[in-house]
Protein backbone atom coordinates (compact mmCIF):
# COMPACT_ATOMS: atom_id res chain seq x y z
CA UNK A 1 0.00 0.00 0.00
CA UNK A 2 3.00 2.28 0.48
CA UNK A 3 3.62 2.13 -3.27
CA UNK A 4 0.04 3.17 -4.03
CA UNK A 5 0.26 6.05 -1.57
CA UNK A 6 3.56 7.14 -3.06
CA UNK A 7 2.23 7.19 -6.62
CA UNK A 8 -0.86 9.08 -5.39
CA UNK A 9 1.35 11.71 -3.79
CA UNK A 10 3.57 11.89 -6.86
CA UNK A 11 0.53 12.57 -9.02
CA UNK A 12 0.06 15.94 -7.31
CA UNK A 13 3.41 16.80 -5.69
CA UNK A 14 7.12 16.55 -5.89
CA UNK A 15 8.07 13.97 -3.24
CA UNK A 16 11.25 13.40 -1.22
CA UNK A 17 11.72 10.71 1.38
CA UNK A 18 12.62 12.18 4.77
CA UNK A 19 12.87 8.87 6.60
CA UNK A 20 11.74 5.27 6.45
CA UNK A 21 11.82 2.37 8.85
CA UNK A 22 10.77 -1.16 8.01
CA UNK A 23 10.96 -3.50 11.01
CA UNK A 24 8.72 -6.34 12.15
CA UNK A 25 9.08 -5.14 15.74
CA UNK A 26 6.84 -2.15 14.95
CA UNK A 27 3.85 -4.42 15.60
CA UNK A 28 1.73 -3.11 12.74
CA UNK A 29 2.04 -5.93 10.28
CA UNK A 30 -1.19 -5.75 8.27
CA UNK A 31 -0.22 -5.01 4.67
CA UNK A 32 -3.80 -4.06 3.84
CA UNK A 33 -4.04 -1.42 6.52
CA UNK A 34 -2.55 2.02 5.90
CA UNK A 35 -2.66 4.94 8.31
CA UNK A 36 -1.73 8.33 6.89
CA UNK A 37 -0.81 11.31 9.06
CA UNK A 38 -1.09 15.01 8.29
CA UNK A 39 0.70 17.01 10.98
CA UNK A 40 0.23 20.56 12.28
CA UNK A 41 -1.29 23.14 9.93
CA UNK A 42 -1.86 26.11 12.29
CA UNK A 43 -4.43 27.74 10.03
CA UNK A 44 -5.38 31.32 10.82
CA UNK A 45 -7.54 33.81 8.95
CA UNK A 46 -5.97 36.07 6.34
CA UNK A 47 -6.97 39.17 8.23
CA UNK A 48 -5.47 37.95 11.48
CA UNK A 49 -2.23 37.00 9.73
CA UNK A 50 -1.75 40.63 8.71
CA UNK A 51 -3.18 42.14 11.89
CA UNK A 52 -1.03 39.98 14.16
CA UNK A 53 2.10 40.42 12.04
CA UNK A 54 2.77 36.69 12.13
CA UNK A 55 5.83 35.64 10.22
CA UNK A 56 4.51 32.18 9.44
CA UNK A 57 1.32 30.99 7.77
CA UNK A 58 0.38 27.52 6.68
CA UNK A 59 2.59 26.38 3.79
CA UNK A 60 1.27 25.32 0.39
CA UNK A 61 -2.44 25.17 1.27
CA UNK A 62 -3.35 24.59 -2.39
CA UNK A 63 -0.95 21.67 -2.58
CA UNK A 64 -2.32 20.22 0.63
CA UNK A 65 -5.85 20.51 -0.73
CA UNK A 66 -4.78 18.59 -3.84
CA UNK A 67 -3.08 15.97 -1.67
CA UNK A 68 -6.21 15.48 0.44
CA UNK A 69 -8.43 15.20 -2.64
CA UNK A 70 -6.02 12.63 -4.09
CA UNK A 71 -6.07 10.68 -0.82
CA UNK A 72 -9.86 10.66 -0.93
CA UNK A 73 -9.65 9.18 -4.41
CA UNK A 74 -7.15 6.58 -3.17
CA UNK A 75 -9.48 5.70 -0.33
CA UNK A 76 -12.47 5.36 -2.62
CA UNK A 77 -10.54 2.89 -4.79
CA UNK A 78 -9.48 0.68 -1.87
CA UNK A 79 -10.66 -2.92 -1.82
CA UNK A 80 -13.31 -3.86 0.68
CA UNK A 81 -10.76 -5.66 2.88
CA UNK A 82 -8.36 -2.70 2.91
CA UNK A 83 -8.18 0.12 5.43
CA UNK A 84 -6.97 3.59 4.46
CA UNK A 85 -7.40 5.97 7.35
CA UNK A 86 -6.31 9.59 7.41
CA UNK A 87 -5.46 11.41 10.64
CA UNK A 88 -4.82 15.04 11.26
CA UNK A 89 -2.45 15.20 14.21
CA UNK A 90 -3.73 18.38 15.89
CA UNK A 91 -3.08 22.12 15.66
CA UNK A 92 -5.30 22.15 12.61
CA UNK A 93 -6.73 25.56 13.57
CA UNK A 94 -4.50 27.94 15.49
CA UNK A 95 -6.89 29.48 18.00
CA UNK A 96 -4.03 30.90 20.03
CA UNK A 97 -2.77 33.04 17.19
CA UNK A 98 -6.25 33.88 15.92
CA UNK A 99 -7.62 35.25 19.19
CA UNK A 100 -6.09 37.71 21.59
CA UNK A 101 -7.65 36.24 24.70
CA UNK A 102 -8.02 32.58 25.56
CA UNK A 103 -11.71 33.08 26.30
CA UNK A 104 -12.39 34.25 22.78
CA UNK A 105 -10.73 31.31 21.13
CA UNK A 106 -13.75 29.13 20.63
CA UNK A 107 -15.59 31.78 18.67
CA UNK A 108 -12.91 32.17 16.04
CA UNK A 109 -12.71 28.66 14.61
CA UNK A 110 -15.45 29.37 12.07
CA UNK A 111 -13.71 32.51 10.84
CA UNK A 112 -10.50 30.57 10.22
CA UNK A 113 -12.39 27.88 8.31
CA UNK A 114 -14.20 30.52 6.22
CA UNK A 115 -10.82 31.66 4.89
CA UNK A 116 -9.67 28.16 3.97
CA UNK A 117 -12.86 26.70 2.61
CA UNK A 118 -11.38 24.43 -0.07
CA UNK A 119 -8.86 22.81 2.26
CA UNK A 120 -11.28 22.46 5.17
CA UNK A 121 -13.99 21.04 2.94
CA UNK A 122 -11.57 18.52 1.44
CA UNK A 123 -10.21 17.44 4.80
CA UNK A 124 -13.62 17.18 6.46
CA UNK A 125 -15.32 15.50 3.52
CA UNK A 126 -17.55 12.77 4.87
CA UNK A 127 -16.32 10.19 2.40
CA UNK A 128 -12.76 10.64 3.70
CA UNK A 129 -13.75 10.21 7.35
CA UNK A 130 -10.63 11.93 8.64
CA UNK A 131 -9.92 11.46 12.33
CA UNK A 132 -8.80 14.61 14.10
CA UNK A 133 -6.62 15.04 17.16
CA UNK A 134 -6.85 18.16 19.29
CA UNK A 135 -3.52 19.93 19.59
CA UNK A 136 -2.39 22.51 22.10
CA UNK A 137 -3.28 25.38 19.76
CA UNK A 138 -6.83 24.15 19.16
CA UNK A 139 -7.60 22.25 22.33
CA UNK A 140 -10.53 24.51 23.30
CA UNK A 141 -12.53 23.16 20.39
CA UNK A 142 -13.49 20.14 22.52
CA UNK A 143 -16.13 22.25 24.25
CA UNK A 144 -18.10 22.80 21.04
CA UNK A 145 -20.62 20.48 19.46
CA UNK A 146 -19.00 20.36 16.02
CA UNK A 147 -15.74 19.07 17.48
CA UNK A 148 -17.01 16.75 20.18
CA UNK A 149 -15.75 13.69 18.30
CA UNK A 150 -12.20 15.02 18.04
CA UNK A 151 -9.82 13.10 20.26
CA UNK A 152 -6.63 13.56 22.25
CA UNK A 153 -5.26 10.16 21.32
CA UNK A 154 -5.94 7.16 19.11
CA UNK A 155 -4.73 3.59 19.47
CA UNK A 156 -4.43 0.99 16.77
CA UNK A 157 -4.56 -1.57 15.32
CA UNK A 158 -7.93 -2.63 16.67
CA UNK A 159 -7.67 -6.39 16.67
CA UNK A 160 -9.61 -8.66 18.94
CA UNK A 161 -6.72 -10.67 20.27
CA UNK A 162 -3.84 -8.20 20.65
CA UNK A 163 -3.19 -5.01 22.53
CA UNK A 164 -2.60 -1.95 20.34
CA UNK A 165 0.98 -1.27 19.35
CA UNK A 166 0.66 2.30 18.09
CA UNK A 167 -0.45 5.44 19.88
CA UNK A 168 -1.22 8.71 18.10
CA UNK A 169 -0.81 11.88 20.10
CA UNK A 170 -0.37 15.49 19.25
CA UNK A 171 2.86 15.35 21.25
CA UNK A 172 2.51 18.30 23.59
CA UNK A 173 2.25 15.97 26.57
CA UNK A 174 6.00 15.46 26.21
CA UNK A 175 6.54 19.17 26.86
CA UNK A 176 4.81 18.69 30.18
CA UNK A 177 6.50 15.39 31.00
CA UNK A 178 9.80 17.21 30.77
CA UNK A 179 8.83 20.58 32.24
CA UNK A 180 5.88 19.88 34.58
CA UNK A 181 6.33 16.25 35.68
CA UNK A 182 4.23 16.54 38.84
CA UNK A 183 1.25 18.06 37.06
CA UNK A 184 1.10 15.50 34.34
CA UNK A 185 -0.04 12.46 36.34
CA UNK A 186 -3.79 12.71 35.75
CA UNK A 187 -3.34 13.70 32.16
CA UNK A 188 -1.15 10.65 31.65
CA UNK A 189 -3.98 8.40 32.80
CA UNK A 190 -6.38 9.95 30.32
CA UNK A 191 -3.96 9.90 27.40
CA UNK A 192 -2.57 6.43 27.90
CA UNK A 193 -5.22 4.40 29.71
CA UNK A 194 -7.31 2.77 27.00
CA UNK A 195 -10.59 2.62 28.89
CA UNK A 196 -10.58 6.07 30.42
CA UNK A 197 -12.73 8.78 28.91
CA UNK A 198 -11.84 12.32 29.82
CA UNK A 199 -14.39 14.06 31.98
CA UNK A 200 -14.73 17.84 31.94
CA UNK A 201 -12.62 18.13 35.07
CA UNK A 202 -9.71 16.26 33.48
CA UNK A 203 -9.99 18.25 30.26
CA UNK A 204 -9.98 21.38 32.41
CA UNK A 205 -6.70 20.23 33.95
CA UNK A 206 -5.29 19.79 30.48
CA UNK A 207 -6.35 23.28 29.52
CA UNK A 208 -4.51 24.61 32.58
CA UNK A 209 -1.36 22.78 31.54
CA UNK A 210 -1.69 24.03 27.98
CA UNK A 211 -2.14 27.60 29.18
CA UNK A 212 0.84 27.26 31.47
CA UNK A 213 2.92 26.04 28.56
CA UNK A 214 1.80 28.91 26.33
CA UNK A 215 2.54 31.53 28.97
CA UNK A 216 2.37 34.93 27.33
CA UNK A 217 3.86 33.88 24.02
CA UNK A 218 2.32 35.52 20.95
CA UNK A 219 4.00 33.31 18.32
CA UNK A 220 4.73 36.25 16.04
CA UNK A 221 8.20 35.30 14.88
CA UNK A 222 8.02 31.53 15.31
CA UNK A 223 5.89 28.76 16.85
CA UNK A 224 8.21 25.82 17.46
CA UNK A 225 11.32 26.25 15.39
CA UNK A 226 13.44 29.38 15.72
CA UNK A 227 15.69 27.87 13.07
CA UNK A 228 14.62 25.60 10.18
CA UNK A 229 14.37 22.04 11.46
CA UNK A 230 17.16 19.80 10.22
CA UNK A 231 15.95 16.82 8.23
CA UNK A 232 19.33 15.18 7.64
CA UNK A 233 19.84 13.34 4.37
CA UNK A 234 16.57 13.17 2.48
CA UNK A 235 16.25 10.83 -0.46
CA UNK A 236 15.60 12.77 -3.63
CA UNK A 237 14.54 9.86 -5.78
CA UNK A 238 11.81 7.75 -4.29
CA UNK A 239 11.09 5.96 -7.54
CA UNK A 240 13.67 3.33 -6.60
CA UNK A 241 13.23 0.74 -3.89
CA UNK A 242 12.77 2.48 -0.55
CA UNK A 243 15.39 1.14 1.87
CA UNK A 244 14.38 -0.59 5.09
CA UNK A 245 16.09 2.17 7.06
CA UNK A 246 16.63 5.65 5.80
CA UNK A 247 17.65 8.62 7.90
CA UNK A 248 16.61 6.97 11.16
CA UNK A 249 17.80 8.88 14.23
CA UNK A 250 19.37 6.87 17.03
CA UNK A 251 20.90 7.72 20.42
CA UNK A 252 24.65 7.98 20.20
CA UNK A 253 24.68 8.54 16.47
CA UNK A 254 22.30 11.48 15.97
CA UNK A 255 22.36 15.05 17.27
CA UNK A 256 20.33 15.57 20.42
CA UNK A 257 17.70 17.78 18.72
CA UNK A 258 16.82 14.88 16.41
CA UNK A 259 16.07 12.73 19.45
CA UNK A 260 13.71 15.22 21.10
CA UNK A 261 10.98 13.42 23.10
CA UNK A 262 12.25 9.96 22.17
CA UNK A 263 13.01 9.10 25.78
CA UNK A 264 9.85 10.75 27.14
CA UNK A 265 7.67 8.94 24.61
CA UNK A 266 9.42 5.66 25.31
CA UNK A 267 8.96 6.11 29.05
CA UNK A 268 5.24 6.97 28.75
CA UNK A 269 4.62 3.98 26.49
CA UNK A 270 6.61 1.63 28.74
CA UNK A 271 4.54 2.79 31.70
CA UNK A 272 1.29 2.37 29.76
CA UNK A 273 2.35 -1.12 28.71
CA UNK A 274 2.99 -2.03 32.34
CA UNK A 275 -0.05 -0.38 33.88
CA UNK A 276 -2.69 -0.96 31.22
CA UNK A 277 -1.53 -4.15 29.51
CA UNK A 278 -0.72 -2.33 26.29
CA UNK A 279 1.91 -3.27 23.73
CA UNK A 280 2.91 0.19 22.54
CA UNK A 281 6.01 0.29 20.36
CA UNK A 282 5.32 3.27 18.15
CA UNK A 283 4.29 6.81 19.05
CA UNK A 284 3.19 9.00 16.15
CA UNK A 285 3.23 12.71 16.88
CA UNK A 286 3.30 16.20 15.37
CA UNK A 287 3.75 19.30 17.53
CA UNK A 288 7.52 19.82 17.21
CA UNK A 289 7.47 20.75 13.50
CA UNK A 290 10.53 18.59 13.07
CA UNK A 291 9.96 15.59 10.80
CA UNK A 292 12.01 12.56 11.75
CA UNK A 293 11.91 8.93 12.81
CA UNK A 294 13.85 8.28 15.98
CA UNK A 295 14.42 4.81 17.34
CA UNK A 296 15.53 3.27 20.60
CA UNK A 297 16.64 -0.33 20.69
CA UNK A 298 16.96 -2.16 23.97
CA UNK A 299 19.50 -4.75 24.91
CA UNK A 300 16.75 -7.38 25.02
CA UNK A 301 15.98 -6.81 21.33
CA UNK A 302 12.96 -4.56 21.83
CA UNK A 303 12.43 -1.54 19.61
CA UNK A 304 10.59 1.71 20.18
CA UNK A 305 10.00 4.25 17.40
CA UNK A 306 8.97 7.87 17.59
CA UNK A 307 7.49 8.93 14.27
CA UNK A 308 7.34 12.71 14.26
CA UNK A 309 5.47 13.70 11.13
CA UNK A 310 6.62 17.32 11.00
CA UNK A 311 4.30 20.17 10.01
CA UNK A 312 2.90 22.37 7.24
CA UNK A 313 4.22 25.55 8.80
CA UNK A 314 7.68 26.98 9.39
CA UNK A 315 10.73 25.69 7.52
CA UNK A 316 13.09 22.78 7.31
CA UNK A 317 16.45 22.16 5.70
CA UNK A 318 17.97 18.94 4.46
CA UNK A 319 21.64 18.17 3.95
CA UNK A 320 22.70 19.63 0.62
CA UNK A 321 19.73 22.00 0.28
CA UNK A 322 20.68 25.47 -0.89
CA UNK A 323 18.34 27.04 1.67
CA UNK A 324 15.34 26.39 3.91
CA UNK A 325 12.22 24.84 2.39
CA UNK A 326 8.67 25.16 3.70
CA UNK A 327 7.68 22.26 5.93
CA UNK A 328 5.14 20.14 4.03
CA UNK A 329 5.31 16.62 5.39
CA UNK A 330 3.11 13.60 5.54
CA UNK A 331 3.61 10.34 7.43
CA UNK A 332 2.38 6.83 6.71
CA UNK A 333 2.37 3.47 8.45
CA UNK A 334 1.52 0.10 6.93
CA UNK A 335 2.89 -3.43 6.95
CA UNK A 336 5.47 -2.76 9.67
CA UNK A 337 6.87 0.17 7.72
CA UNK A 338 6.79 3.84 8.63
CA UNK A 339 7.65 6.58 6.16
CA UNK A 340 7.76 10.36 6.17
CA UNK A 341 7.70 12.34 2.95
CA UNK A 342 8.50 15.96 2.24
CA UNK A 343 6.24 17.45 -0.45
CA UNK A 344 6.51 20.47 -2.73
CA UNK A 345 4.43 21.77 -5.61
CA UNK A 346 5.11 20.04 -8.94
CA UNK A 347 7.44 21.79 -11.35
CA UNK B 1 -22.75 62.87 61.36
CA UNK B 2 -19.36 61.24 61.50
CA UNK B 3 -21.02 57.93 62.34
CA UNK B 4 -23.42 58.32 59.40
CA UNK B 5 -20.57 59.14 57.02
CA UNK B 6 -18.61 56.12 58.29
CA UNK B 7 -21.64 53.89 57.79
CA UNK B 8 -22.13 55.21 54.24
CA UNK B 9 -18.44 54.67 53.49
CA UNK B 10 -18.50 51.13 54.81
CA UNK B 11 -21.71 50.38 52.86
CA UNK B 12 -20.01 51.73 49.75
CA UNK B 13 -17.03 49.48 50.37
CA UNK B 14 -19.38 46.58 50.96
CA UNK B 15 -21.15 47.21 47.62
CA UNK B 16 -17.80 47.50 45.88
CA UNK B 17 -16.70 44.24 47.48
CA UNK B 18 -19.86 42.48 46.28
CA UNK B 19 -19.50 43.96 42.80
CA UNK B 20 -15.89 42.79 42.55
CA UNK B 21 -16.92 39.39 43.91
CA UNK B 22 -19.67 39.06 41.32
CA UNK B 23 -17.28 40.05 38.55
CA UNK B 24 -14.75 37.46 39.70
CA UNK B 25 -17.43 34.76 39.85
CA UNK B 26 -18.66 35.72 36.38
CA UNK B 27 -15.12 35.73 35.04
CA UNK B 28 -14.19 32.38 36.54
CA UNK B 29 -17.35 30.52 35.60
CA UNK B 30 -17.29 28.58 32.35
CA UNK B 31 -18.85 30.31 29.40
CA UNK B 32 -21.95 28.52 28.21
CA UNK B 33 -21.69 26.82 24.86
CA UNK B 34 -24.05 28.52 22.45
CA UNK B 35 -25.57 26.62 19.57
CA UNK B 36 -28.71 26.57 17.52
CA UNK B 37 -30.75 23.48 16.77
CA UNK B 38 -32.82 22.89 13.67
CA UNK B 39 -36.38 22.24 14.77
CA UNK B 40 -39.05 19.78 13.62
CA UNK B 41 -40.32 19.97 10.04
CA UNK B 42 -43.47 21.98 10.69
CA UNK B 43 -41.48 24.76 12.37
CA UNK B 44 -39.04 25.31 9.52
CA UNK B 45 -39.15 26.60 5.97
CA UNK B 46 -37.99 23.34 4.44
CA UNK B 47 -38.77 19.68 4.84
CA UNK B 48 -35.60 18.47 3.16
CA UNK B 49 -32.36 20.12 2.25
CA UNK B 50 -33.40 20.01 -1.40
CA UNK B 51 -36.23 22.47 -0.60
CA UNK B 52 -33.83 25.01 0.90
CA UNK B 53 -34.39 28.63 -0.08
CA UNK B 54 -31.81 29.93 -2.53
CA UNK B 55 -30.28 33.39 -2.23
CA UNK B 56 -30.86 35.96 -3.55
CA UNK B 57 -34.53 35.37 -2.85
CA UNK B 58 -36.82 35.02 -5.83
CA UNK B 59 -40.39 36.36 -5.87
CA UNK B 60 -41.58 32.82 -5.21
CA UNK B 61 -39.23 32.37 -2.24
CA UNK B 62 -40.35 35.67 -0.73
CA UNK B 63 -43.96 34.57 -1.04
CA UNK B 64 -43.11 31.25 0.61
CA UNK B 65 -41.37 32.99 3.50
CA UNK B 66 -44.18 35.48 4.04
CA UNK B 67 -46.73 32.66 4.17
CA UNK B 68 -44.56 30.97 6.78
CA UNK B 69 -44.24 34.14 8.86
CA UNK B 70 -47.96 34.94 8.64
CA UNK B 71 -48.63 31.44 9.96
CA UNK B 72 -46.40 32.21 12.95
CA UNK B 73 -43.72 29.77 11.80
CA UNK B 74 -46.07 26.78 11.95
CA UNK B 75 -46.61 25.25 8.52
CA UNK B 76 -49.78 23.51 9.74
CA UNK B 77 -51.41 26.91 9.85
CA UNK B 78 -50.40 28.09 6.38
CA UNK B 79 -53.52 28.98 4.39
CA UNK B 80 -55.76 28.28 7.39
CA UNK B 81 -55.40 31.29 9.64
CA UNK B 82 -53.20 34.31 10.21
CA UNK B 83 -51.16 33.98 13.38
CA UNK B 84 -49.08 37.10 12.83
CA UNK B 85 -50.92 39.90 10.99
CA UNK B 86 -47.88 42.18 11.15
CA UNK B 87 -45.51 39.70 9.54
CA UNK B 88 -45.68 41.18 6.05
CA UNK B 89 -44.95 44.69 7.27
CA UNK B 90 -42.15 43.54 9.55
CA UNK B 91 -40.30 41.25 7.16
CA UNK B 92 -40.82 42.76 3.71
CA UNK B 93 -37.89 45.20 4.05
CA UNK B 94 -35.63 42.36 5.19
CA UNK B 95 -36.74 40.11 2.36
CA UNK B 96 -36.07 42.98 -0.05
CA UNK B 97 -32.50 43.16 1.20
CA UNK B 98 -32.11 39.41 0.86
CA UNK B 99 -33.28 39.65 -2.75
CA UNK B 100 -30.38 41.94 -3.65
CA UNK B 101 -27.11 40.13 -4.50
CA UNK B 102 -25.23 43.21 -3.30
CA UNK B 103 -26.17 42.41 0.29
CA UNK B 104 -25.22 38.76 0.27
CA UNK B 105 -21.57 38.56 1.20
CA UNK B 106 -20.64 36.68 4.38
CA UNK B 107 -19.36 39.99 5.74
CA UNK B 108 -22.82 41.52 5.43
CA UNK B 109 -23.83 39.18 8.20
CA UNK B 110 -20.69 38.98 10.31
CA UNK B 111 -18.91 42.32 9.97
CA UNK B 112 -21.05 44.94 8.27
CA UNK B 113 -24.23 46.30 9.76
CA UNK B 114 -26.38 45.41 6.74
CA UNK B 115 -28.97 43.47 8.75
CA UNK B 116 -28.51 45.06 12.15
CA UNK B 117 -32.07 46.34 12.19
CA UNK B 118 -33.34 42.76 12.40
CA UNK B 119 -30.41 40.83 13.78
CA UNK B 120 -28.87 42.83 16.57
CA UNK B 121 -27.30 39.94 18.47
CA UNK B 122 -24.01 38.27 17.71
CA UNK B 123 -24.19 35.51 15.06
CA UNK B 124 -23.84 31.90 16.23
CA UNK B 125 -21.79 29.50 14.16
CA UNK B 126 -22.62 26.19 15.82
CA UNK B 127 -25.77 24.79 14.23
CA UNK B 128 -26.86 21.30 15.14
CA UNK B 129 -28.93 19.67 12.43
CA UNK B 130 -29.64 16.04 13.25
CA UNK B 131 -30.76 15.42 9.66
CA UNK B 132 -27.13 15.69 8.56
CA UNK B 133 -24.66 12.82 8.65
CA UNK B 134 -21.98 14.90 10.38
CA UNK B 135 -21.31 18.45 11.54
CA UNK B 136 -20.69 20.83 8.64
CA UNK B 137 -17.13 21.48 7.48
CA UNK B 138 -17.91 25.14 6.92
CA UNK B 139 -20.18 26.46 9.63
CA UNK B 140 -23.39 28.24 8.63
CA UNK B 141 -24.25 31.54 10.28
CA UNK B 142 -27.32 31.65 12.51
CA UNK B 143 -28.87 34.97 13.53
CA UNK B 144 -32.11 35.70 15.29
CA UNK B 145 -34.76 38.38 15.34
CA UNK B 146 -36.10 36.69 18.51
CA UNK B 147 -39.05 35.14 16.66
CA UNK B 148 -37.02 33.04 14.22
CA UNK B 149 -33.54 31.68 13.67
CA UNK B 150 -32.29 32.59 10.24
CA UNK B 151 -29.62 30.11 9.24
CA UNK B 152 -27.50 31.26 6.32
CA UNK B 153 -25.32 28.80 4.37
CA UNK B 154 -22.41 30.24 2.47
CA UNK B 155 -19.94 29.22 -0.19
CA UNK B 156 -16.71 31.11 -0.97
CA UNK B 157 -17.94 33.87 1.37
CA UNK B 158 -21.23 34.40 -0.48
CA UNK B 159 -24.55 33.68 1.25
CA UNK B 160 -26.16 31.09 -0.98
CA UNK B 161 -28.96 29.39 0.95
CA UNK B 162 -31.34 30.14 3.80
CA UNK B 163 -33.28 28.11 6.32
CA UNK B 164 -35.64 29.81 8.76
CA UNK B 165 -36.70 28.04 11.94
CA UNK B 166 -39.20 29.16 14.55
CA UNK B 167 -37.27 30.17 17.66
CA UNK B 168 -37.95 28.76 21.08
CA UNK B 169 -38.21 31.56 23.64
CA UNK B 170 -35.26 31.35 25.99
CA UNK B 171 -37.32 32.72 28.88
CA UNK B 172 -41.02 32.21 29.50
CA UNK B 173 -43.14 34.99 30.99
CA UNK B 174 -44.31 34.33 34.53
Amino acid sequence: MHDRLLSTLQSVASVRLVASLRDERLGFENMKDMRIFIPDLHLISDRRRIQGAFKYATNHTDLLTSVVLALNQLRSEAASDEVIQLYQLGDFLDLWREADGADDQVDVASAIKDDHEDLVTALMDRSLRTSFLLGNHDFDLYRWPDYSAWERRYYFPDTANAAPSVVLLHGDIFDWVESLPDAVQNVFVYLFAPNVTAVDHRLGEMISLIRQSHGDRKYRSYIQAQQPSTLGTVRESVADQVPARWNVQTPGASPQQNLLYLDSAYECCRRANEQYQMNLRVAVIGHTHHARIAVREDADGGLFALVDCGAWIEDCIADGDDGPKPNAQIGALSGNEARIYQLAPLG
Amino acid sequence: MIAAATTRASMGKCKLFFAVGLLIIAGCSARPVTYVTVREAKFRTEVNRSDRLKLPLSAESRERLLRFFKAGGDTDRIGRDIADPEAEQRYTPLLNKLSDPGNLSLEDLTEKQTFKLWFSKRPIRQVIDAREEAPPAIDPVAVTDDKYWWIFYHHQKKLVELLVVKAIPTQMKR
